[in-house]
């Protein structure tokens, strides 16, 4: 069973067309990876998804649930979870905090009494032990990812939309990340939606692929289909003329 | 922000308590007017405490807040002289009709956030202002509407408990709201609306709710302050008024539980001192409160704090 | 009807003088995302300036309007300096901070200046014959001309200069100015001075007909404020035709309505306007 189905769905800022008749779905038990140039509109589908913005047609199904034009708090309570392109933790808050927040926003908030084991636990996983007290601002890039992962998977989620988590790491760090992603998945049963400009992990990471260009889906398939795709090649090298 | 823990909670616990002891025993060696001081130092540390859950912790700078405590003061002040109602009865219907123009300007600002907030609760503010004195039939306009004491014959000393009293409760309020569910909702709003929505805090709800709760507060404290004075003006709904209420807050410490408290009274006493050499002290409010904006912007709290740990 | 053209006529020469000090909102606001509250107390400077040149110092009336106006630019460099600067980023705060300068400015006054009105001399005397229709006074439509004047050089400062391309630039991406290689903190420090220098101008050009007082800035600071948000929420032009609105309406309504509520107009615009179009004065989305 598909756990999102995005059908035709279409987003215009002002005459300009950021997203046109855009259709996927996500499988039970995938990580699908979403990738097109700066300015394909990956991010506003995302928004579009997550109801960070209202579709202008088309519809969006979460588990069977019709979720377009949802506030984004529904959505998430309904189980479907993000991360942003630049993370976004609460900054004035300390890390078990942040944590907080999202057990509270839960569509039932995880009782009293099993909160601190519950924040710790994840801390814990995604590698944040023993930073509880620290204030999110004094966190460096990876541990506000972190942070930020920790408080999406806080919410219980079936589906996390994940905005670029390897951008800003060294090589290193990206391989924690890349294997804190695939031990979410297998442990914890969440599929992923993930955008990526590292190809590399992508093509390791993702079982199919979406390539987006001005808008549009141009391609969908494996790492290895997409890649000798006539189509995508012209998108990210551009016309013969377009170079830069 | 505060971060409380097991073992800096206890003496500053028995501080608190020593110092509200000291507090309550003002009546037995304070004289009449240092006693009007330290009354509407009460009314000023809920009107800037609650203010503080507003713009402190959920970032919304309202500049309507003196607005409320002139509603509440008007509607009881007014039901009391015009309709002859026991203010005790308009005490509760004044904190009402603030709650729920507390609900309506928090709903009329909630597509805009910083300036544009601040401007429209600038404008419904001064709107207010402008109806208050200029209805000379009902409010007695800038000549001031004279309302009955709370309850009884009139007493200092039974007023400043009951302003004691009452500024206890809003604090213990405060203290609980900000410990909760909510509080944390308030803060991960200020610190970011759009994360906050997409963790399921319902943003619009908790913003809105925060305006009515200070507003309430306000006008609980306005209703108290306009039957211990026992005249309301304009001045109560002024942006005078309110610009007290920011230097204390922003003094003391915005976004602290404790620094409105200490900005109030610390304020309202050095105003008293000021006061002999000439009206000088919102002046030297505002430079003081400009000094510690520009250079300690976390206010006395974070001073302290700064020293505290440097030590 | 020759009562009506009259108060026309004041509703058009306040109206232009709005627009003119409003315009300095609307600029800093564009460049800085930052609201002046002290933008009036700026204003009420510059007549105070222009009273004490003229009066203290002996200055011709119209060098000591020039000069007052200069003063104000000046004042508007250090206050962006030493204030504003540190706020960058922070628009909650740099709100906070003009609203408290404000408090601090009209309590100076009263120390300095007292509670009297205060104004220098007028320039010119006696009153014009308009359209032979009712007499008008000269400092008036002085004060109208050289308001005119003074937004005729805004707009070609705007559509001529290097600063007016970066102004024009950033309204529309902020990140645009950095792209063109401009250093923000100049632009900045010049888009505030010359806003403060904007309420300034419009300060000395009133004050002949409405002396200062130390408080009267908080009414100019709102004006500016509704015409700003009238005005098609920013543009320069909007400012100029919101402001001829709110001149026009408030003497109209303050003639046949009730002039008690003549303000009430304004603030019911502002909220209803901001209510609409909550995305700010200039239309942008907030980060």
């Amino acid at each position: 069973m598909s756990l999102v189905v995005v059908d035709h769905v279409s987003k215009s800022f002002g005459g300009l067309q950021a997203v046109s008749d855009v259709s996927f779905h996500v499988n039970e038990g995938e990580i699908l990876g979403l990738i097109g140039p700066n300015g394909a509109g990956k991010t506003t589908l995302f928004n579009l998804v997550a109801g960070a913005i209202t579709p202008d047609r088309g519809r969006v199904r979460f588990n069977g649930l019709d979720i377009t034009g949802l506030p984004p708090y529904r959505i998430s309570r309904a189980g479907l979870a993000r991360t942003f392109q630049v993370a976004r933790p609460f900054l004035g808050m300390t890390c078990y905090e942040n944590v907080l927040v999202a057990l509270i926003g839960r569509a039932h908030p995880a009782p009293d009494s099993e909160r601190p084991e519950l924040i710790r636990e994840l801390l814990d996983f995604v590698g944040l032990s023993g930073k509880e007290s620290f204030l999110a601002s004094s966190l460096n890039l990876i541990d506000k990812k972190r942070l930020e992962l920790a408080r999406a998977l806080a919410t219980r989620p079936r589906v996390a939309l994940l905005d670029e988590a390897l951008g800003g790491l060294s090589s290193i760090e990206m391989d924690q990340a890349m294997g804190l992603i695939r031990s979410i998945r297998d442990k914890r049963g969440v599929n992923f939606v993930w955008i990526e400009h590292v190809m590399g992990a992508i093509m390791t990471l993702c079982e199919r692929l979406l390539v987006l260009n001005q808008g549009m889906l141009i391609c969908e398939g494996t790492p290895a289909d997409v890649a000798r795709d006539a189509r995508v090649i012209e998108a990210y090298l551009g016309a013969p003329d377009a170079g830069d | 922000m505060e971060v409380i823990t097991a073992n800096t909670k206890k003496p500053l616990t028995v501080v608190g308590i020593v110092v509200l002891a000291l507090f309550a025993a003002f009546p037995l060696f304070l004289g009449q007017y240092w006693l009007h001081t330290a009354i509407v130092g009460l009314f000023y540390v809920m009107m800037a405490s609650s203010w503080n859950l507003l713009a402190g912790y959920t970032g919304q700078v309202s500049f309507a807040h003196a607005a409320f405590a002139g509603v509440g003061a008007y509607t009881s002040g007014i039901l009391a002289a015009k309709a002859g109602l026991p203010p005790l009865l308009g005490l509760p219907i004044g904190i009402a009709v603030a709650a729920v123009l507390g609900l309506a300007l928090g709903s009329l600002c909630i597509r805009m956030g910083g300036i544009y907030l601040s401007l429209t609760t600038l404008g419904f503010s001064e709107i207010l202002r402008i109806i208050v004195t200029n209805e000379y039939e009902i409010t007695r306009g800038t000549m001031g509407l004279k309302t009955p004491p709370l309850f009884g014959e009139y007493s200092k000393t039974v007023s400043f408990y009951v302003l004691l009293a009452a500024a206890l409760l809003i604090l213990w309020l405060i203290r609980r709201i900000l410990n909760s569910d909510l509080g944390a909702s308030f803060r991960a709003v200020q610190n970011d609306e759009t994360a906050a929505a997409s963790l399921g805090i319902p943003v619009v709800r908790v913003r809105i709710l925060a305006f009515v709760i200070a507003g309430a507060m306000a006008g609980f404290a306005g209703s108290l302050y306009g039957h211990y004075l026992m005249l309301i003006t304009p001045h109560i709904l002024s942006l005078d008024l309110m610009f007290l209420v920011l230097a204390m807050t922003v003094i003391g410490g915005m976004g602290t539980f404790i620094g409105p408290i200490v900005g109030a009274l610390f304020l309202e006493t050095l105003s008293e001192y000021i006061r002999v050499y000439g009206e000088y002290h919102i002046l030297i409010f505002g430079l003081v409160a400009l000094a510690v904006a520009r250079f300690a912007p976390q206010g006395l709290v974070g001073l302290w704090r700064q020293f505290r740990s440097a030590v | 009807m020759t009562d009506f053209l009259l108060y026309l006529t004041n509703g058009l020469v306040m109206g232009i003088i709005y627009a003119l000090f409003a315009l300095g909102v609307a600029l800093i606001v564009g460049i800085m995302n930052v609201v002046n509250f002290a933008h009036g107390e700026l204003y009420v400077l510059a007549g105070y300036f222009s009273a004490l040149f003229a009066s203290a110092l002996g200055m011709h009336p119209a060098l000591a309007m020039i000069m007052a106006t200069l003063c104000v630019f000046v004042v508007g460099l250090i206050v962006e300096r030493t204030l504003i600067r540190p706020t960058y980023g922070n628009e909650m705060y740099s709100l906070i901070v003009t609203f408290i300068l404000s408090i601090v400015l009209q309590n100076g006054y009263l120390l300095i200046f007292g509670p009297y009105p205060r104004k220098p001399p007028n320039l010119v005397t006696g009153a014009t014959n308009v359209f032979s229709l009712f007499m008008y006074g000269n400092q008036r439509l002085l004060g109208f001309a050289l308001a005119l004047v003074m937004i005729v050089c805004f707009f070609a400062l705007i559509r001529y200069t290097w600063f007016g391309r970066v102004v024009r630039s950033v309204s529309i991406d902020r990140d645009m100015a950095s792209l063109m290689g401009v250093n923000p903190q100049r632009v900045n420090l010049l888009a505030f001075g010359l806003g403060c220098a904007l309420a300034g101008a419009a300060g000395v050009i009133l004050t002949p007909i409405f002396p200062v007082t130390p408080t009267i800035g908080v009414g100019v600071s709102l004006t500016a404020f509704v015409v700003v948000v009238l005005g098609g929420m920013g543009s320069f032009a909007g400012c100029v035709v919101g402001g001829i609105l709110l001149g026009v309406m408030e003497n109209l309504g303050a003639a046949y309505i009730s002039s008690a509520y003549k303000q009430l107009f304004g603030f019911i615009i502002l909220i209803s306007a901001l209510f609409l179009r909550p995305a700010g004065l200039f239309g942008r989305k907030r980060a």
